[in-house]
Order: structure tokens, then C-alpha cells, then sequence
């Protein structure tokens, strides 16, 4: 069975949560997770004070937040193997920095889902909030491996200056996605925010709602219509993790746009053009 | 006044030439004082420290750590930050944090865990100086001062024009006493204030600077001629034009012979000792030889090195145009700052990497200096913090003085090319810790004019560094044993005891005061500020300590 990790209350201050390791709770009794120092504010307490924890790790290294745990943040932090379920909200910063494992979030996220993440998966089945898969501020790269599919909507600038991985969301998207991009994949299917890929130097960018695509800023240039092979290989894969697509988007053709001629202008923007 | 006794030490003390024997220290009223005549004397306080090694406090005389490009640096790196060690909050000290550039307090407390004792800022424009002594107050412990910029002053320049050696003399000595400075400093002479005007910079010293019609050679000759004229304690303090490009080696030649016998300190000398040609980095190599063999015949010419490490860190310079230089190379961020009438500023991150042919080339020809310049009185040991590396890796580099075995593992696994390109292969010098005494306190003090640091003698600051022998030498040198600062024990085996205020140390030479009227008309019609709020206050100072100029016979 695996570990649980119950919040009994919602708190209005934030707590802190990355003390909670999977490599140390794995050998760890339930006292001792228990009397693990989590951040409340600026003060360290001890986990039971805020939550119920039962079951162990051991076994099957899972672990499992419940309750509201939208005011929780960095669940999953640095996370190496295993997996995390996350049965309610999860705040912010969920999967920062993770080389490995999979964390799924049966509820909402907050911002920075998966920033700086370097490799897993995380699956967030509602909504996330900003900075998807980006870079923490000052920093150079983002998301440099693993995948991040949210089901739901996602906010501003996902995968700011991200360098390798792939983030798909499901549904409505903000600004600036991709905004500095170094590599990767980003999959956006519902409708988006405005201005793509600014500064972006290579990567992939796509928007399978053609008809409320945003429209391509100056730098960027129209280089024709084609139905790309890996298109199909990433919607393939998406579909294998129950992600749902939407209809003809396996036999799609795009617009291909190229840019950001400021930087390096090896970046790619496809528009599904086969809609209308 | 209490008394303090360091009793029974090994100490070595190369001002007092003590090459590691066993003494009494005795201390009171923050000075070394005579041992009583009357054996029986007993202390009020002993250390006893039989068996461990005895220096005074380490002394960096070109370090990076106060003034407004120093907290620019701090708040345009919080991805650094947020990765590196806390200093959290203690009974006796204030919270911080480390990375490649500290923040005041934390500044504060890790040269003090290091047995350093002194540090001088090496680039402050005159404009900055309230900045820079107000973070200098909040670095704790250690004594501290800093180098006024003045290689790109519009007024300097203008005299230098005019051919008028009074009113550059004048000029120096009035921005030294207005910022309340300590040493009159020249980054890229000419070439800051070139490019900052749009001209390119200046590649050689015989270029012209647009709009004031002198060359860097003028200033260069000019301000080491009113510093020693003016009896400064410690001699121009140049940063030669053209850093950090390959093929260099010949302006830093050229501006040694430039001094024509003037006093002059050459500092970070390792960034401009590169041969090649400026336009293919694949032909970079050493020319330390050359140069290290004109400083050896030379005793006017003083260096401090400027290693660099493979780690992190920020490059961060009053050289514009070399900010800009990095930032088109390395495509980090950047910063420029432009200090009107008087400097400029770069700030760029940067991380050495041993797999860089350049960088392993840096890092040997760094250590080639060290073991090329025979009289150790003449070289001090710095990484230009944070620009080489952070201070905190002094101690590495003194193991690889001490040890060939080490340096040579390096090597071993440096890339190609690297070993063809310097002779760090076969210099066999190893540094004795008399040796390393000289480069990390006493030369440095030597070469600042400081007569109470970097000895132990009767009289001097009582700074005293006290290491546990280790095999180990670099953890020898990163956790002394005890530091006594001013006669204060303020680190106790690693701990910092202590958040007292250092002092800071300052000049004021004298000059012609009948001079000041043509500077107010011409500052009046130049500046964004008012004559009068230019000047920082003596008031102003915490803790100053004014250093004596010396008028030369």
C-alpha cells in the first residue's frame, strides 16, 4: 500500500513540502515521515501538524497527497523514480527540478508545473497555472528532458527557454508560449494566448486549433504548407497515455512558420491549416 | 586593556623573516605588542598553539566586493543565488547568501573563515563611492578600502591634453579625497571612454581617443607619475587595455615599458598574457615568459594575477567594452552601465570549464605567473573575485603551488593543445609555506604600502591566521584553526564569533587646494549632481583609518 500523505485542512499560508523525498521516505516509518520538518511560512514544523500520513513507500514507491493541497507547494520536487499521485489540487512548483518518475495530479495545478524539470512525466488531469516547464527567473534553461501533459488549460509563457522534453495541454493556453525556447516541443490544442515563440532558436511549436491560432509576430516567417512524419509519432504517443486528440488531427496538414530571426531563427510554428 | 597570548606556534612571518619558528604572539589593544620582560607574566587570555602554523592575516589586495556593479551583480544572478549554500543567521551573525558574489555580510564572514583579514575593492568610480562605503560598512570584520577608477575621466583627460601635469596631479588627488579612496586605479585607459562615444576601442596604446585627442599611453605615463609624485602608498593600479584577447601580450608590454621606471601595479596580469591573433581564438597561447621576464628585471613593476578556476562564476569590470566583448562570445546576459564623466561597467556570467582548450590555457598561464616571477615580494595572489573565480578558492590554489604532482594531474586530462601552449609542464617550482606566506599577506601589504599589515611584528595590526597542520593543504588553508582579527578572536575552528565592524582604510594625499575652482567651473558644466554633494563626508566614514602618504626624496 502505498504511502498517504492526508492534508486536514486547507492552510492559507503556504507549506513547503520538498523535505519529502522518495528516496528517503522509501526506508522510512510513518513516525518518521511524520516528524519530517516541512517550511510553514518561516518557520519549520513537522508534517503531522498539517497532515495524516499512513501506509509506506517501500513496496511500491508511491506516494499519495490527498485533500486540497492547492496552497502544498513543490510536491514531487527533485523527485529521481517512483510515482506520485496527487488525488485533489496541488500547488505550486509540483515536479520542480525532477530527473525522473511520474506524478499525476487528478485535480489543478499551480504555476511552475515542472520547471527546470530534467527528465519523467507529469500528468496533470485538470488545469495548470503560468511557466509551465520554464526557467526560474535569471536562469539559462528550462525544461531539459521528460514530458508534461496537462489535460486541461495552462496559463503564460509555457516552456520559457526550455531545451529539450515535450509539454502538451489539452486545452486553452496563455501568452508567449515557448518565449525563449532553446529546443523541445511544445503541443498546444485548444485555443491560445498571443505571440509565440519570441526569441525562440529552435524547437517546435503547434497549434492544432487553427482557427483561433494567434498570429505570427514579425519575426517570424511563412515557409509553406506540409504534413510532417514526427507530428504523427508525438500524437501517437500522446494517445497511448489516453490524452484525447481531436478528430483528423493524425492526417493534418500545417502552415510551417520559421523564426525567431532575431536569434537564431531554426525555431518552427505549425498551424493546422486543414480545417476551414 | 586585556592582553591576548598566541602561545608556542610554528610562525612564519617573511617580513620579519621567521621561516616557521616556534614563537610567543603577543597582542593588546588590537596590536602585536613586545613580549613582557617579566617572564613571569601570565595573559588574560593563551591560545595555545603548539604545533599548528602561525601567519598573519591574509591580505587581498584586487578583489570584487562592494559598489553599485557588485549589487547589480548580486540581483542579476538570483539563479546562482538561489542554488548556492545559505549563511543562516547565528547568535553572533546575520543571515546571507554565497554564490559567486556574496552579499555584504556573508562577504564579510567568508573571508574571515578563511583567515583573511584585509580586501580592497579594486574599481569604484568616484560617483560611486558613498555606494561603495556604505556596503562597505555593512561587510563585516575584515579591514577594507578600494581603488578609484580614474583611466576614463574627462577631466584627467583633459589636462593630459593640456599637457598640464599640476592639474592632473591636483585632479587625482582631489577625486582620491572626495571618494575617501585608497589607490588611484585605470581600467583600459582610453578604451572605456572610446567606446562608450562610439568610436571602437582603442587596440594599441598609440590610439588617438576620439574628442580629447590623447592616447592611453598620456594617461597611462600621467596618473603613474601624480600618484608617485602625490606619495601615494600604493602605486597606480592598472588594468591594461585590450584584456582577455589573444595576441595582448604586446600592449601589456608595451604599457610596462610605458611606466618608464614610475611604480606601477599591473593587476590580473594573467588575462593580458595571451599570444595569438585577436581574430582566431585557435591560436591563443601563453607569452608569460616574455613578460615575467621583464617584471623580474624590472623593480618598479609590481603584478597580482588574476586565476582563473574552473567553476561559475561573474565576470564583472569597469571595461565596458570587454562586457560587451563576452557577452557577444558567451550570449549570457548583460549589463552595461555607463558612469558619465568618470567609467563604465560590464557584468556578464561566465563558467570556465576544464574542457575548454582557452580556459585550461587561462587557468596554467595564471599559475605559470606565480612560478615564473622569481621574487615572491612582487606577485600577489588574487582571481580578480569574482572574475577569475571566487575568493573562496584561494586555498585550492595554494595547494597547487605547493604540489607539481597536482597541477600535473590536470594537465594530464587538460584537452588538446593546452600543454604545447605554455610551459606549465616544466616549471618544477613548489611553493614552501614561507613562500605562500609572502603572496597571500605580506607581499600584498608590501605592495599597498600598508606598514601594519601582513607582519607580525611589534606595532603591527594584530590580524594573526592560525591553521592546523594538515597533509591536506588546500583544507589546511579552508579551515584555520582560529583568526584573530584586531586582537579579537573572531572565527573559533570554523565558527565566526564576531560581527564586528572593520576598518576602513583610506588616503588623503595633499595637493594644491588653489586648484579647485577650475574644477568646480568645469565639473558645474559637466555633471548631474551638484559640486558640493560630490564629495563623500569624513563624517560620513565608519571606523576610516587614514593611511600616511609618504612625500618621496
Amino acid at each position: 500500500m502505498a504511502l498517504t500523505i492526508r492534508l486536514r485542512e486547507k492552510t492559507s499560508i503556504p507549506v513547503e513540502v520538498d523535505s519529502i523525498r522518495m528516496d528517503e521516505v522509501r526506508s522510512q516509518s510513518v513516525d518518521e515521515v511524520k516528524a519530517t520538518l516541512v517550511q510553514y511560512g518561516n518557520r519549520q514544523l513537522p508534517l503531522c501538524d498539517f497532515f495524516d500520513v499512513e501506509g509506506s513507500a517501500a513496496d511500491d514507491s508511491e506516494i499519495v497527497w490527498e485533500g486540497d493541497c492547492s496552497h502544498v507547494k513543490l510536491i514531487g520536487a527533485n523527485l529521481t523514480s517512483g510515482k506520485i499521485r496527487v488525488e485533489g489540487n496541488s500547488g505550486m512548483h509540483l515536479g520542480a527540478e525532477m530527473t525522473g518518475g511520474e506524478i499525476v495530479v487528478s485535480g489543478n495545478s499551480g504555476d511552475w508545473v515542472g520547471a527546470e524539470m530534467r527528465g519523467g512525466r507529469i500528468h496533470v488531469l485538470g488545469n495548470a497555472g503560468q511557466l509551465v516547464g520554464s526557467v526560474y527567473r535569471g536562469g539559462h534553461r528550462g525544461m531539459t528532458g521528460g514530458e508534461i501533459i496537462i489535460d486541461g488549460d495552462a496559463g503564460n509563457e509555457i516552456g520559457h527557454a526550455m531545451r529539450r522534453g515535450m509539454i502538451a495541454v489539452g486545452g486553452r493556453s496563455g501568452d508567449a508560449p515557448g518565449v525563449s525556447m532553446i529546443a523541445g516541443t511544445i503541443l498546444l490544442f485548444g485555443q491560445a494566448g498571443i505571440r509565440p515563440g519570441p526569441s525562440m532558436r529552435r524547437g517546435t511549436i503547434v497549434f492544432f486549433d487553427g482557427e483561433s491560432a494567434p498570429e505570427m509576430i514579425p519575426t517570424f516567417r511563412a515557409t509553406g504548407v506540409c504534413r510532417p512524419t514526427f507530428m504523427r509519432l508525438y500524437l501517437q504517443h500522446l494517445k497511448s497515455l489516453g490524452f484525447s486528440l481531436p478528430d483528423g488531427a493524425l492526417d493534418a496538414r500545417f502552415h510551417r512558420y520559421n523564426g525567431d530571426f532575431l536569434e537564431l531563427g531554426k525555431g518552427e510554428i505549425f498551424v493546422r491549416a486543414d480545417l476551414n | 586593556m586585556p592582553q591576548l597570548l598566541i602561545k608556542g606556534g610554528t610562525v612564519y612571518d617573511p617580513k620579519n623573516n621567521i621561516d616557521g619558528e616556534v614563537r610567543d604572539i603577543w597582542i593588546q589593544d588590537g596590536r602585536i605588542i613586545d613580549a613582557p620582560s617579566d617572564v613571569s607574566t601570565k595573559a588574560d587570555k593563551t591560545i595555545d598553539a603548539t604545533g599548528y602554523v602561525i601567519m598573519p592575516g591574509g591580505v587581498d589586495m584586487h578583489c570584487h566586493i562592494a559598489g553599485p556593479k557588485v549589487n547589480t551583480a548580486r540581483k542579476m544572478m538570483p539563479d546562482d543565488k538561489r542554488l548556492a549554500p545559505m549563511v543562516h543567521r547565528t547568535m553572533h551573525t546575520r543571515s546571507g547568501t554565497t554564490g559567486a558574489v556574496p552579499s555584504t555580510w556573508a562577504t564579510g564572514y567568508l573571508y574571515s573563515g578563511l583567515g583573511y583579514t584585509t580586501a580592497f575593492d579594486a574599481a569604484v568610480p568616484p560617483l560611486a563611492a558613498r555606494h561603495t562605503h556604505e556596503e562597505l560598512e555593512d561587510t563585516p570584520i575584515i579591514d577594507k578600502g578600494f581603488y578609484v577608477m580614474m583611466g576614463n575621466n574627462h577631466y584627467i583627460m583633459k589636462q593630459l591634453k593640456e599637457k598640464d601635469p599640476e592639474k592632473v596631479k591636483a585632479c587625482v588627488a582631489w577625486l582620491i579625497n572626495s571618494a575617501k579612496g585608497y589607490g588611484a586605479k585605470l581600467v583600459n585607459p582610453g578604451g572605456v571612454e572610446a567606446w562608450k562615444s562610439g568610436q571602437r576601442n582603442v587596440d594599441t596604446l598609440d590610439e588617438t581617443v576620439d574628442g580629447f585627442d590623447i592616447k592611453p599611453r598620456d594617461i597611462i605615463q600621467g596618473v603613474a607619475r601624480a600618484v608617485d609624485e602625490l606619495g601615494m602608498p600604493h602605486p597606480v593600479h592598472l588594468h591594461c587595455n585590450n584584456l582577455g584577447l589573444p595576441g595582448n601580450h604586446d600592449t601589456t608590454f608595451e604599457t610596462m615599458k610605458a611606466l618608464e621606471g614610475y611604480r606601477g601595479h599591473l593587476t590580473h596580469i594573467q588575462f593580458h598574457s595571451y599570444g595569438g591573433d585577436p581574430d582566431d581564438q585557435l591560436t591563443f597561447k601563453s607569452e608569460v615568459p616574455r613578460l615575467a621576464q621583464y617584471v623580474n628585471e624590472n623593480k618598479n613593476l609590481t603584478v597580482d594575477v588574476g586565476q582563473v578556476m574552473f567553476d561559475k562564476t561573474t565576470s564583472m569590470t569597469g571595461d565596458g567594452p570587454l562586457g560587451y566583448f563576452l557577452h557577444k562570445v558567451l550570449g549570457r546576459k548583460w549589463f552595461s552601465g555607463d558612469t558619465e564623466m568618470e567609467a563604465g561597467c560590464g557584468i556578464v556570467p561566465i563558467e570556465y570549464r576544464n574542457k575548454s582548450m582557452i580556459h585550461t590555457l587561462q587557468w596554467a598561464i595564471g599559475l605559470e605567473w606565480y612560478l615564473m616571477v622569481d621574487d615572491p615580494w612582487r606577485i600577489g595572489m588574487s582571481t580578480d573575485h569574482p572574475n577569475g573565480g571566487s575568493f573562496m578558492a584561494y586555498p585550492e590554489i595554494i595547494a597547487l603551488l605547493m604540489d607539481r604532482g597536482r597541477r600535473q594531474e590536470v594537465l594530464d586530462k587538460a584537452p588538446d593543445g593546452v600543454a604545447e601552449r605554455c610551459s606549465l609542464a616544466d616549471l618544477s617550482r613548489e611553493y614552501t609555506l614561507y613562500e605562500i606566506a609572502i603572496i597571500t599577506r605580506a607581499s600584498p601589504a608590501r605592495i599597498l604600502g600598508l606598514q601594519n599589515k601582513g607582519h607580525l611584528g611589534t606595532g603591527a595590526d594584530a590580524d594573526v591566521t592560525i591553521y592546523s597542520r594538515d597533509d591536506d593543504i588546500q583544507r589546511m588553508f579552508e579551515l584555520p584553526r582560529y583568526v584573530v582579527n584586531r586582537g579579537e578572536i573572531v572565527v573559533d575552528d570554523g565558527e565566526v564569533r564576531s560581527n564586528a565592524e572593520g576598518k576602513l582604510l583610506h588616503v588623503a594625499p595633499d595637493f594644491d587646494l588653489d586648484m579647485i575652482p577650475d574644477i568646480q567651473d568645469w565639473f558645474e558644466d559637466h555633471y548631474t549632481i551638484q559640486f558640493r554633494n560630490y564629495p563623500v563626508d569624513q563624517n560620513y566614514l565608519s571606523n576610516p583609518e587614514q593611511v600616511p602618504t609618504t612625500v618621496p626624496s
